[in-house]
């Protein structure tokens, strides 16, 4: 039974179509990893999954819940799911550990000693134990993206999705952010990563899905993607990134 | 209803004087404004702070005291002034306080990229000014622009407590005299006034939208 | 209610912002004061006396553009704000609550610092009812005694310090609360 699967999502911006026809099962502790050129719908796909964009055709469903059904509500399916941004979108006013803790208060119910003590674990978790008191401006761009994880980790979610997650950090620093993104694979946490980072998908994806123009072009492993792509477009599009 | 529809053509007169005075604290806003906030973005920290002092005199102190100021001090000075010429001397010199404000912020807000690039190319500092800053600064500075003006008609009313025959005067006076058209009265000079300014305002809110 | 999801609801919002904000707040007063004693049937029980109808006009004024300066410090808040709040499954209610509005408040306070010199320096408007401020008591005494210009300079030195004052006291807070960017 797949973790998430989606069946022939269509979304369009108004006149702009951003996915034409997406199909796709991400099976429970797979580490599957979106690539494509801007513009092909990839960021799109992952709000559509936790229903921050809402699809106009076809079905989705995450850990037996389906997100299509309004009678869903949406506090249930982002129990389940996590999800990281690309621009971190911390909350400026409020320190790490509050960062981490306001969602399990007042979504999950936790008493605050609870809730700390989980947000403890959790930064600690990323490696930034001794930040817990200090706000966001005070923490360098790896720093934040590994706070924001811990936060999305603190409801303890079924399905973890990065956006692009290392895109807006400085090279020598997304090795920290990715680093922590590793570790949670090796723990059988199924994420659906949007990414540029070929390396990481090698390493440590499972399951590869190559987007262009709304559309999955060609998926499968690593290995067959990455180093032996089929279609054309495909290799047009990795002869340019690697 | 008979007294209410009598006292309408008088309205009608106070709202004319309304617009009138308005307008012409507009324009001389306008000109006492940009003439100032030019100044300021431009010249250097001496000059800054006593223009600085003076625009601040005229935001700090409520509009209502300025008026009776400029109504019962001028005359102390020797210069004789209808209370019309009063109201709009006031109304000009507070919106102009806020009008050079607009104007330095507008100036203000040019990229300095864009001043490199002119002296680069060998533009003095009045070219600058006139070729490349002004003509951008003046697109950002319309909308807070229409907005003064929705400040000005508002605060017009005032002018009714220094006797100016104002549409809020023409409404008191009838009033008074006859009790019972209060409520309609009243009513009608509040849709008249919101019937000027609403529109005003929406069209300040399109245009920073559109401009920006 | 002003960014409520409810059309009915932020309609009435808008509709009651809009014309508490584009009419003069003197015009307010004078109505208050004036013209709701003269309503058929009800109008008796709504006497208010000169300050009530005086704070009441310029309650409803000031606090409309605050709503005004508020609805944009919200939308001043970046659009991730509201995703990471939404993503984490905090309701609309809570999203505002923790999130969005402290963040608002802060980028306003500019602004709501400026509102509030406005309805210091507004309270002028109160004498205009025969209301004793001290714009009042200064027509007061000039009535008896005509030395006026004088006296109007003094009264506005008084406010120019209060204004100052208040200024201050609102950079200030600002700076207190600003969150580095």
């Amino acid at each position: 039974m797949p973790m998430v699967s989606l069946s022939h999502v269509k979304k369009a911006f108004g006149t702009n179509v951003v996915l034409s026809d997406i199909s796709l099962a991400v099976d429970p502790g797979e580490v599957c990893c979106i690539i494509g050129p801007s513009g092909s719908g990839k960021s799109t796909v992952l709000r559509c999954i936790n229903r921050l964009v809402a699809i106009d055709a076809g079905e989705i469903v995450v850990d037996g819940v389906s997100v299509t059904d309004p009678a869903v509500k949406d506090v249930e399916l982002r129990r389940r799911v996590g999800m990281v941004f690309q621009q971190f979108n911390l909350f400026p006013h409020m320190t790490a550990l509050e960062n981490v803790t306001l969602a399990p208060r007042k979504v999950r119910g936790l008493d605050d000693t609870s809730a700390r003590d989980l947000g403890r674990t959790l930064l600690a978790k990323v490696g930034l134990a001794e930040r817990a008191g200090h706000y966001p401006a005070q923490l360098s761009g790896g720093q934040q993206q590994r706070v924001a994880i811990a936060r999305a980790l603190a409801m303890e979610p079924k399905v973890m999705l990065f956006d692009e997650a290392t895109s807006a950090l400085d090279p020598e620093i997304t090795g920290e952010v990715l680093a922590v993104m590793k570790q949670l694979a090796q723990e059988h946490t199924t994420m659906i990563c949007v990414t540029h980072e070929m390396g990481f998908a090698r390493e440590v994806g499972t399951h590869v899905v190559f987007m262009d123009g709304g559309l999955v072009v060609e998926e499968g492993p690593p290995a067959a993607v990455l180093g032996a792509p089929q279609m054309e477009r495909t290799k047009n599009f990795l002869s340019k990134v690697l | 209803m008979h007294a209410y529809v009598g006292a309408l053509p008088a309205l009608g007169r106070g709202l004319v004087t309304t617009f009138g005075v308005s307008l012409a604290a507009m324009a001389l806003a306008l000109a006492f404004g940009f003439v100032l906030g030019v100044v300021r973005s431009q010249a250097p920290r001496i000059l800054d702070l006593p223009v600085l002092a003076l625009v601040e005199l005229f935001r700090g102190i409520p509009l209502l005291v300025l008026m009776y100021l400029l109504f019962f001090g001028l005359p102390q000075l020797g210069l004789h002034a209808s209370s019309n010429a009063a109201a709009v001397a006031a109304l000009a010199l507070y919106a102009g306080a806020l009008a050079s404000e607009i104007v330095r912020g507008a100036i203000a807000s040019i990229p300095r990229g864009q001043l490199e690039a002119s002296s680069a190319l060998g533009f003095g500092r009045a070219q600058t000014l006139a070729l490349v800053v002004l003509p951008q600064a003046l697109r950002r500075m319309l909308p807070p622009f229409v907005a003064l003006f929705a400040l000005i008609v508002e605060s017009s009313s005032l002018a009714s407590l220094i006797d100016v025959p104002d549409l809020l005067e023409a409404a008191r006076q009838h009033v008074e005299s006859e009790n019972s058209i209060a409520l309609p009265v009243y009513l009608t000079v509040l849709v008249a006034y919101f019937a000027i300014n609403f529109p005003i305002s929406v069209a300040s809110r399109r245009l920073e939208k559109r401009l920006a | 209610m002003r960014v409520s999801e409810a059309a009915w609801a932020r309609n009435a919002a808008i509709a009651f912002t809009e014309f508490f904000r584009n009419t003069p707040p003197l015009v307010q007063i004078y109505f208050l004061a004036f013209a709701l004693p003269k309503i058929p049937g009800v109008g008796p029980y709504l006497v208010l006396p000169g300050i009530v109808a005086a704070t009441l006009g310029l309650v409803l004024h000031q606090g409309a553009i605050n709503v005004e300066i508020l609805r944009a410090g919200l939308d001043a808040v970046p659009a991730g704000q509201r995703e990471a709040a939404a993503a984490l499954g905090l309701g609309r209610f809570d999203q505002l609550r923790y999130v969005l509005v402290p963040q608002a408040v802060r980028i306003s306070l500019p602004a709501l610092g400026n509102n509030v010199i406005s309805l210091f320096k507004n309270t002028t408007l109160v004498a205009s009812i025969g209301v004793l401020d001290l714009f009042g008591v200064a027509n007061d005494i000039i009535a008896q005694i005509l030395v006026s210009a004088e006296l109007f300079i003094t009264v506005g030195v008084v406010y120019l310090i209060s204004v100052g004052l208040l200024g201050a006291f609102f950079r200030a807070l600002e700076k207190r609360l600003a969150i580095a960017r």
